[in-house]
């Protein structure tokens, strides 16, 4: 089994003299006690690539002191920067609170800081993170589906447009690629049914907490059956993980009276500034839960007694209830190994993600369970569900497709920014040379002269290369009185600075003429050399008849000439 | 993005307030923001602010009385008959200075819509009767809801057997539809009933009343209702002219809470003008 560890990263200081009735908002929050707390977190995970941790992961939750990181990929970064080895993830960002395209380059960036060490996750958040964010419910998971592919697709294709239901993106190309080819898996809590079938499509490990053994097992199946039955495959123990609170001291009776003490404190932390007065419409189905009808009934009396109380012995009994059910594991070494043992054999999942900072346990404390954890129950649980060898995903899109596809020339440059056409700006005369055998005609361009701030203008005809064709030319002419060209004219596009001329096109101009429709895809003519002419070149198209063949109609209606290209203006002020 | 500003923070805030009309002193639950809209209760009188009330708040602002005398049993001067509550909740319109309402009304909550928007088929924008009380339908009777006991009235209002799983914070959590308040507070709400309907909740008036109503109504059925039947449900659909028959599957009496998430979003949709399909949801 890996194991990884997340911390809910507790503020420690709320008072403990107030009601639930109370706005629990940020008056509660001293930022010296925040910054301390966090000083201490991040040594504490630290200390796990020391301890043997396979990795450690941030979370994030929103208005509420029980986890102060609203914002996972921060804590991340610093992460990082204090880790060499071992893997740092986020589980994960709520995506109805971000923009997609934001996530997939924090996403990529975190795996380059770390040179492929990232483990992305993405979550949908609790209900109530949706109140104060003013985030819409009833399309919660519309578009946390969307979203998911926004960000498979940004970090998977070079660029590409987007037109959702929810996201309408043009030319995305996000900076920098992530080191991890694809990266991922991607890890989130999937717990309703529609949870579990999207995580079993995407191939998504299914993380769950605050269940019992039962429970995990019970959401693990759905989601190994989905995974067959709908979608053919074969999920493994490391598909799933587990996630626990785990404390240790050296005998039981300190462990649990430490533990209780901690969870108490965890309940009153749990408050919020508004509390909504009942479940909050559209974020789940009536039908999310139904797979776990059975489970829920045999465990519910415990459940429902599962809560805050002021009452001593109560408190112990709550406590002892959460301990079987495994919301707090409290024990001595010996104690915690056996129970996650079996947890993890019965439940069936290959990831441990072990919590240590139960509510408002100090540094200390903290420092010595993960070391007493680290020594005699990491190397017990390393021996069971152990994964094979990671294979690739199949199923992502790596970034060579498109390379891989144009190595055939068949498309032309398609990122041209420019036409020059008969109505250009830059066309500033007719061409009409009569020669003794033969007649010249075409539009003679010219790129405009440099900018009164010294800007300069370049017209570029991209030429052919390994993943493209080069721009395209486009040409249909009449002669006067409508008769056709002769095939064998000659046609040629020319850019010069009056001292040397570069040829991009020259062909016969049957090349044109046999195109039916040279706007279908792929039809036209393409450029045969890169060239870039600068301020004040001149461009001729041009096309040479023989003397006993129409003359070109360059006014017909029906005479027309397109050339994509690139039109840029370098602004050298700002 | 392109989604209309729909969150739902606003609609989670509620408060409850009085107000004097007449004789009467009504307290009503008010919350979310938007058009007004009556949301009436049935047989259990409001108890707090539920997940549909935040759902209608999202598209309404929603004003939920609480039927004056229904909780208690002591009717103010000038109840005697349900009908009369219709009088008291024209006057709560008019005081809260609204010229058009949208309309919701749960069981004997839909018995009172129907009439006040028969009766004045002006001030109704929209209307939504749900599994409404007040046909008299000779090959589906009502409930005789005064005979049953609490066993037999359970299984009369609900299509679950007792324990369902909700969405909670962290994954699915238990909930005893039996042992809720909203189960004591039916028995009560049947008292109320017998006692301003002299024991018999049909009204024979009530068919030739629903071709009056002008507004567009939705009719919203619990396929498994044992309370008020689905006949019912068809037939005021036909009744009324501009009404169409939704049937929420695996509900009965209370939609609200057998399929509440189906049920908020088919309501939303239709204050929305949205054709979207809801899951678990048929139009007849």
């Amino acid at each position: 089994m890996r194991i990884y560890n997340l911390e809910e990263l507790t503020y420690p200081g709320v008072p403990m003299n107030f009601g639930p009735e109370v706005r629990f908002t940020n008056r509660f929050c001293d930022p010296k006690v925040a910054a301390q707390t966090y000083a201490e977190h991040l040594e504490e995970w630290a200390l796990c690539e020391e301890l043997g941790f396979d990795g450690v992961f941030a979370n994030e939750h929103h208005f509420t002191g029980f986890n102060i990181q609203p914002d996972c990929n921060v804590t991340a970064a610093a992460l990082i920067q204090r880790t060499k080895r071992i893997k740092v993830g986020v589980l994960g960002n709520v995506l109805a609170l971000r923009h997609p395209v934001a996530v997939a380059e924090a996403f990529a960036s975190l795996d380059c800081m770390s040179n492929g060490r990232f483990m992305p996750g993405v979550v949908r958040g609790l209900p109530q993170e949706y109140i104060s964010y003013n985030a819409d419910t009833f399309t919660g998971r519309e578009r946390f589906e969307e979203a998911y592919g926004i960000i498979q697709r940004c970090l998977n294709e070079e660029i590409f447009d987007h037109d959702g239901k929810h996201w309408n993106l043009t030319g995305v190309s996000i900076w920098p690629k992530p080191v991890q080819k694809p990266l991922g898996p991607f890890w989130m809590p999937a717990g309703s049914m529609e949870s579990i079938r999207f995580a079993a499509r995407n191939h998504i490990i299914s993380c769950q907490v605050f269940q019992p053994t039962a429970g995990f097992k019970e959401v693990f199946d759905a989601y190994r059956q989905v995974a067959r039955d709908e979608f053919g495959w074969e999920a493994g123990v490391e598909q799933f993980a587990g996630a626990r609170f785990v404390h240790l001291a050296e005998d039981n009776e300190t462990a649990m009276a430490e533990g209780e003490k901690a969870l108490a404190y965890l309940f009153r932390v749990l408050g919020r500034p508004i509390r909504n007065p009942a479940p909050v419409p559209g974020h789940a189905s009536d039908h999310s839960y139904d797979f776990r009808r059975d489970i829920e009934a045999k465990v519910s009396d415990d459940r429902a007694n599962i809560g805050p109380t002021s009452d001593a012995t109560a408190m112990r009994a709550t406590f002892e209830r959460m301990r079987r059910h495994g919301w707090c594991v409290a024990g001595d070494p010996d104690f915690v190994a056996k129970w996650l043992e079996e947890d993890a054999s019965q439940a069936g999942y290959g990831n441990l993600i072990v919590s240590f900072r139960l509510g408002n346990l100090s540094h200390e404390q903290v420092l010595r369970s993960k070391r007493l954890f680290a020594q005699h129950v990491l190397p017990r649980l390393r021996k069971i569900n152990q994964a094979p060898e990671p294979k690739p995903l199949l199923h992502a899109t790596p970034y060579e497709v498109r390379h891989a596809e144009e190595r055939r020339r068949e498309r032309l440059y398609r990122d041209f920014n420019y036409l020059l056409s008969k109505d250009a700006i830059e066309v500033v005369d007719e061409i009409r040379d009569l020669a003794p055998r033969q007649i010249t005609a075409g539009w003679l361009m010219r790129v405009p002269q440099r900018h009164i701030d010294g800007s300069p203008t370049e017209i570029i005809f991209p030429g052919p290369c390994d993943e493209h064709r080069g721009c395209a030319i486009r040409l249909r002419l009449v002669g006067v009185n409508g008769q056709p060209i002769a095939p064998q004219a000659k046609v040629k596009l020319t850019a010069t600075d009056g001292v040397r001329e570069e040829t991009v096109f020259e062909g016969d101009y049957a090349a044109f003429s046999r195109i039916p429709d040279q706007h279908a895809p792929e039809a036209a003519l393409a450029a045969q050399r890169r060239v870039v002419a600068g301020d004040g070149w001149s461009i001729a198209l041009t096309i040479t008849v023989p003397a006993d063949t129409p003359e070109p109609d360059l006014e017909a209606e029906d005479s027309f000439f397109e050339v994509e290209c690139f039109k840029q203006v370098l602004t050298v002020s700002a | 993005m392109s989604e209309q500003h729909l969150g739902v923070g606003y609609a989670c805030q509620f408060l409850k307030k009085s107000i004097r009309l007449g004789e009467v002193r009504l307290e009503y639950l008010s919350g979310g923001k938007g058009p007004p809209l009556l949301y009436l209760h049935g047989l259990a009188a409001w108890n707090g602010w539920d997940t549909d009330h935040i759902a209608l708040g999202l598209t309404n602002t929603v004003y939920a009385p609480i039927l004056p005398g229904w909780k208690s049993g002591e009717f103010p001067p000038g109840v005697r008959r349900i009908t009369d509550y219709a009088t008291i909740l024209r006057q709560l319109v008019s005081e809260l200075g609204a010229e058009r309402i949208d309309l919701v009304g749960h069981s004997v909550g839909g018995l009172i819509a129907a009439y006040l928007a028969s009766e004045e088929p002006g001030l109704v924008n929209r209307l939504v009767l749900v599994d409404a009380l007040g046909l008299d339908v000779a090959e589906a009777p009502t409930a005789r809801l005064e005979t049953l006991d609490e066993e037999a009235l359970f299984h009369t209002a609900f299509s679950t057997s007792g324990a369902m799983v909700v969405a909670g914070d962290f994954g699915g959590v238990p909930i005893n539809l039996r042992s809720g308040m909203t189960f004591r507070q039916l028995q009560r709400g049947i008292k109320s009933l017998m006692a301003l309907t002299g024991g018999r909740p049909a009204d024979p008036e009530l068919v030739p009343r629903l071709a009056k109503i002008a507004a567009p109504t939705l009719v919203v059925w619990g396929e498994q209702d044992g309370v008020v039947p689905l006949r019912h449900g068809e037939i005021m659909a036909q009744r009324i002219p501009h009404a169409r028959l939704a049937i929420i599957e695996g509900a009965g009496h209370i939609p609200q809470k057998e399929r509440g998430q189906a049920f908020v979003r088919l309501l939303r949709n239709f204050l929305l003008d949205s054709r979207e399909e809801v899951a678990g949801v048929r139009f007849a």
